[in-house]
């Protein structure tokens, strides 16, 4: 049959199904069983049981549902309270300093979970009323916690780097340790921005400027001890090479536990709450997994990819050109997808070109990766904007939201920019750890 | 008269009737919802044991010098147990997402025949073939007395892949828990 026409058929039914709101999982799963069924042989179809089953059974894949209870656990142990609470000592000074600090505290939420929901939804709990109550602008209030909770899947831990890194074939080891200086960056260039913002429209980040002493600032470092222990433990050991990722998310599960337990919230309805929570967010990953696992052997094996393959490359032009346009893509799905359908999807067509290209499948993985970030922000489909919703003051809408991450939207478009300038950035830290 | 009262009796008849079809039909979505949902919180606990087998091992080894090589394997098969007992409770609270770009703006009867037609449709090929060739799959290991091949414990794989059939057929309760509940509230709304 021809790889033009199954390739027209195939994007153009999926395009269909999936625009329509019939459910990801579901919509992917049920099309490639009708393509391999109509188009390759029935035969073909035995493997759909067998990728199901080893995704499903698949050691590596544990980090997922563990990394998701710790951020869970972590979120009930009000650990934040006290994140935020130091921070506030050493950051109320500072024009645009509860700002500036929110992303602090996302930085260091990001560095001991691997997804986005537990910094925004605690930080939406906590800051945006808190800096509303100082009168800062709303724009600055919520866009800083949307855009800091999404460094979750940008800094190591990242439950998203899991599924890519599996999915693309590249080392989740590598790409942890290439998240970390972007993560890093673009965590300062929101810190810069709304300092920045503070210097010259001193209104928007609110009047009240509240100085502490140094034996209260000292006195409030006792809030980082448990989690910086929890990043030295869980990231250390991976990147030290002492653990898998997976035994490296048991240790972050367990140490989360712990960490609830010395905030006194360890009970049996944070626990099983988080339970629950863990194995929603599983499952809802996994089953976009399993309905997609057979689709990239479906089209490769009928010529698709490397249609588009040579498609591309028979464009002959600068490939940053190509590069940018892969992005661009990726933007705009992420505008509407779920991440983990646009790596499903996505993946198995468009690093094979990249490594074609000659692009590094780490620095490549950390792109794709900072545009599934922008993607958990930009509306109408945004993860972030949802959870955040869930948390803020009635008085605040969706609009305001969508308003508030303009901003952020524009410095981590810039950031992407800046790591492809300087790849370095991304590869320095992978190149000197493996 | 006659006429009317047996007229009345009819559509009293016919209301009775429909009143029982309904019940029979809610007290249906009732026990699937909570059948799967039962089944989902259990096996929402897998979590601490998947976390207490992998902390223990990694004591072990680094303490007692001792590897359990058994914990990948059960570990990967908690996993798989996780993922196809789970599956169906996360399909029930809604949390199989969707591209809702144009979804929201349907009007509810638009909505109801997406998941009705398309939903379906694309639902019986997934289900199907997976129930289909998962119960082959399982059933094949179980006829060559598959055991596990790493670890050295010699588990029967066929246990861990007939997880997988097991979770299909809770799925498909649970879809159609779900369209039951869409063709339901059709019934009643004045359309």
């Amino acid at each position: 049959m021809d790889p033009v026409l199954i390739t027209a058929l195939l994007f153009g039914s999926m395009f269909l199904c999936l625009a329509i709101g019939v459910p990801i999982a579901i919509a992917l799963g049920g099309l490639t069983v009708a393509m391999i069924y109509g188009f390759w042989s029935p035969n073909a179809l035995t493997m759909l049981p067998i990728k199901a089953f080893s995704s499903a059974s698949s050691f590596e894949f544990l980090g997922i549902p563990l990394f998701i209870f710790m951020a869970a656990m972590l979120q009930r142990s009000k650990i934040a309270d006290d994140l935020y609470d130091s921070m506030y000592r050493f950051f109320g000074g500072v024009r645009g300093g509860l700002a500036i600090g929110t992303v602090a505290i996302c930085t260091l939420f990001a560095a001991m979970a691997g997804i986005s929901g537990a910094a925004t939804i605690s930080m939406g709990l906590l800051a945006i009323p808190a800096m509303l109550a100082r009168n800062y602008q709303k724009g600055i209030a919520l866009g800083c916690v949307a855009a800091g909770g999404s460094l979750g899947i940008l800094i190591p831990p990242s439950v998203t780097m899991i599924i890519y890194g599996l999915i693309a074939n590249t080392s989740v080891g590598k790409l942890y340790a290439g998240g970390v200086l972007p993560g890093l960056l673009i965590a300062l260039l929101f810190c810069v921005y709304i300092y920045v913002r503070g210097v010259i429209q001193p209104e928007v980040v609110g009047s009240t400027l509240e100085r502490f002493t140094w034996r209260e600032k000292l006195a409030a470092v006792k809030g980082l001890v448990l989690p910086i222990l929890l990043v030295v433990t869980v990231l250390g050991s991976m990147l030290g090479g002492y653990a898998s990722v997976s035994e490296a998310a048991a240790v972050g599960s367990f140490g989360s536990l712990i960490a609830a337990a010395v905030r006194r919230q360890l009970n049996w309805t944070t626990v099983r709450e988080a339970c629950e929570e863990t194995i929603l967010l599983s499952c809802l990953i996994f089953w976009i997994i399993i309905g997609a696992s057979a689709l990239s052997t479906f089209y490769t094996a009928m010529g698709a990819t490397r249609l588009i393959e040579s498609m591309i490359l028979g464009l002959e032009v600068n490939r940053y050109i190509i590069l940018a346009g892969m992005q661009l893509i990726l933007l705009l799905l992420g505008m509407v997808l779920d991440t983990v359908g646009i790596i499903m999807i996505t993946v198995p067509v468009f690093v094979p070109i990249a490594l074609k290209l000659g692009f590094d499948p780490v620095w490549f993985g950390i792109l794709f990766i900072i545009n599934m970030e922008i993607g958990f922000l930009t509306p109408p489909f945004g993860y972030n904007l949802f959870y955040l919703k869930g948390v803020v003051p009635p008085s605040i809408t969706l609009g305001d939201i969508y308003r508030s991450v303009t901003p952020f939207i524009l410095l981590m478009i810039a950031a992407v920019g800046i790591c492809m300038l300087f790849p370095q950035i991304v590869l320095v830290l992978p190149n000197a750890l493996f | 008269m006659k006429l009317t009262t047996s007229r009345r009796a009819a559509a009293h008849e016919r209301w009775l009737f429909s009143a029982m079809k309904v019940t029979m039909l809610e007290r249906l979505i009732g026990w699937i919802d909570t059948a799967v949902a039962a089944i989902g919180k259990g096996a929402s606990f897998l979590t601490l044991l998947m976390t207490a087998l992998i902390v223990l091992e990694m004591v072990s080894r680094s303490f007692f010098g001792t590897s359990w090589g058994w914990v990948y394997d059960l570990s990967g098969w908690l996993l798989a147990a996780y993922i196809f007992l789970g599956g169906a409770w996360t399909l029930q609270r809604g949390q199989f997402v969707r591209v809702d770009i144009l979804f929201t703006r349907f009007s509810p009867r638009t909505r109801a025949l997406v998941d009705l037609v398309a939903g379906t449709a694309l639902f019986v090929l997934f289900a199907g073939a997976l129930l289909w060739l998962g119960t082959r799959f399982a059933w094949q290991s179980f006829l060559m007395n598959e055991v596990s091949a790493t670890g050295a414990w010699d588990a029967p794989v066929y246990v861990a892949k007939a997880l997988l059939p097991i979770g299909v057929v809770l799925l498909c309760l649970a879809w159609l828990s779900h369209i039951l509940k869409l063709w339901r509230n059709g019934l009643r709304s004045p359309e």
